[in-house]
């Protein structure tokens, strides 16, 4: 295993906490289709900044909220 | 000049569009790799289209698709998606440079504190105190209202139109059919012009900075998590608040959910819990005489409209909502932006509506000269004496139908004769809340969710606004809650 870098589920993430998308853990073609048109891809750092009410996080130059459900599928580098 | 953009996808992404581009036979609007492309994403308008053109063909280029499919253990779509956002990377690191330190701070600021649910539900009181209850209820249906109404319309137009109606037309069902109590120019215009227009003018306006300023978003993810115990996510926030303006443009706009089942519930909840502005604006000024009586309507639709989200959720089938949502910057709203959405808003209504409000009064006019509506009325004064209402009371419902507004008018004219207690008042005003639909809403739901379901949900509703007014009318008079 590398040094520091593992892989936790978005949902898991600390407010503030930075990472870079691994994977997205999903068979649900649509939730699929939802997270790339915003651009949330494998590759694209990633910042969670809310987690209550809704997840709100920062991809690139945007901000998305989804609900748990999404933000569970999203698998983060940190 | 522009130049094509090549992505080259893996090998067998690309022996995969060559071996459809080489079967496809027909001259499409777009290339062949293109077409390919789309099939192997499973766009599904782009499958039905080639299924139709190349029929028996079609077999063999849907072999190839499986068969490539087979090679991946994710969608193409996403195996696709991911070398094309490999090649907007170069792209992007070629060519863009970031400046440091230029984001606004206080809209940063700003943007934190509307999505804190600590400080971002305060704000939404303050925006719906302000923006709804002050600017559209006091300015918009009080004082711009009072002003056409009693000044332009009841001292120079009213007067003259039933002036020259007496003078030159000899018939009094055409003078009635033109002028006096319910004629298309002294009830039907004047409705539309001095009543409806400064209220959802002063809506619309409001709506539109709202939108403009990217708080919309906000709003939704505040309350997804409440909206999806009524089966709906965040994003119907915007359906729903567009409801309290006009509740006929916030059905067609449901259509924007996402699946079939959001959408029947957003609209059944449209047309049973939330007040359009017209009506908000009569049943304000109706209830703000009676202490209490304000509270007691509120906390009694806010619960309707819960629990029968919540009722519908368990019933209805279909997959749960999922909430995504962008979230743009906060932004200052263009004035002109604002003012050309408002104005569109605005000429969409009088165009849809106004016609319907002339139809409203030719229906009211013929009801009153054919006797019709004493029939109805007759039938329907048991009922309204069933949730302790006077028998006068069954006109203002009859006329709701026709315009929600015109039935909380109606209940404005027992309040001034003085027919009705606080308690009454709170009854009549509930129950025309939940009460059916206007026509125009009604004629929305049937092209929008089609006659069945339409149907299904009036058939829902005018039973259902009784008995709950029945109920609220039980409750408040058992817990002595208003005299």
């Amino acid at each position: 295993m590398n040094k520091s870098t593992h892989l936790i589920s978005l949902s898991d993430m600390k407010i503030q906490q930075k990472g870079v998308v691994a994977e997205l853990v999903t068979d649900n073609g649509s939730i699929l289709r939802k997270l790339m048109s915003m651009g949330i891809l494998p590759g694209t750092r990633i910042k969670l900044i809310q987690k209550f009410p809704s997840y709100v996080f920062q991809v690139g130059y945007t901000q998305v909220a989804v609900d748990r459900e999404i933000a569970s599928v999203i698998s983060v580098n940190i | 000049m522009s130049t094509q953009l090549e992505v080259t996808y893996d090998r067998q992404i690309e022996s995969a569009v060559s071996e459809i581009s080489n079967r496809l036979q027909y001259q499409y609007v777009l290339s062949k790799r293109a077409i390919a492309l789309l099939l192997l994403q499973e766009d599904e308008d782009i499958i039905a289209m080639v299924k139709e053109k190349e029929t028996n063909n079609y077999l063999k280029i849907s072999r190839i698709i499986e068969s490539t499919k087979q090679k991946y253990n994710r969608p193409l779509n996403y195996i696709i998606s991911l070398s094309r956002q490999k090649k907007v990377d170069t792209i992007v690191e070629e060519t863009m440079t970031k400046v440091q330190g230029k984001e606004n701070r206080i809209a940063d600021y700003l943007s934190r504190l509307t999505m804190n649910p600590l400080t971002g539900v305060p704000i939404l009181l303050l925006v719906l105190y302000y923006g709804l209850y002050k600017f559209v209820g006091e300015f918009g249906a009080g004082t711009v209202v009072d002003f056409l109404e009693e000044h332009i319309f009841g001292v120079f137009i009213n007067p003259w139109v039933n002036g020259v109606v007496q003078t030159y037309i000899p018939w009094t069902w055409l003078q009635d059919l033109l002028a006096n109590d319910y004629g298309i120019i002294t009830l039907g215009i004047r409705y539309a012009v001095a009543i409806i227009l400064p209220i959802v003018g002063t809506f619309f306006l409001m709506f539109s900075i709202i939108e403009d300023s990217g708080y919309l978003p906000r709003l939704a993810m505040l309350v997804d998590r409440v909206f999806k115990k009524i089966g709906l996510n965040g994003r119907a926030v915007i359906p729903m608040t567009l409801g309290f303006g006009c509740d006929t443009m916030a059905t067609m706009v449901s259509r924007t959910l996402e699946t079939k089942r959001e959408r029947v519930i957003a609209t059944l909840l449209l047309a049973l819990a939330i007040p359009c502005s017209a009506q908000l604006g009569v049943i304000l000024a109706l209830l703000s005489g009676a202490p209490g009586a304000l509270g007691v309507w509120l906390a009694f639709i806010g619960f309707i409209f819960l629990l029968i989200g919540f009722l519908t959720t368990k019933i209805l089938p279909g997959d749960k909502p999922s909430f995504y949502m962008e979230v743009p910057p906060l932004r200052l709203p263009k004035v002109s932006n604002v003012l050309t959405k408002t104005y569109t808003r605005m000429q969409w209504y009088f165009v849809e509506i106004v016609p319907l409000f002339i139809l409203a009064s030719l229906l009211i006019w013929f009801g009153n000269l054919t006797g019709l509506f004493g029939v109805v009325i007759s039938w329907m004064q048991p009922i309204v004496n069933f949730i302790g209402l006077p028998d006068k009371a069954a006109e203002a419902f009859l006329f709701g139908f026709f315009r929600r507004d015109f039935g909380a008018a109606g209940l404005y004219d027992l309040q001034e004769a003085g027919l009705l207690s606080p308690r009454q008042l709170v009854v009549a005003a509930a129950t025309l809340t939940l009460f059916v639909p206007c026509i125009a809403q009604f004629s929305m739901m049937l092209k929008e969710r089609g006659v069945k379901t339409a149907l299904a949900i009036a058939g829902f509703i005018f039973p259902f606004a009784f008995i709950a007014g029945w109920a609220l009318n039980w409750v408040l008079i058992t817990f002595k809650v208003l005299p």
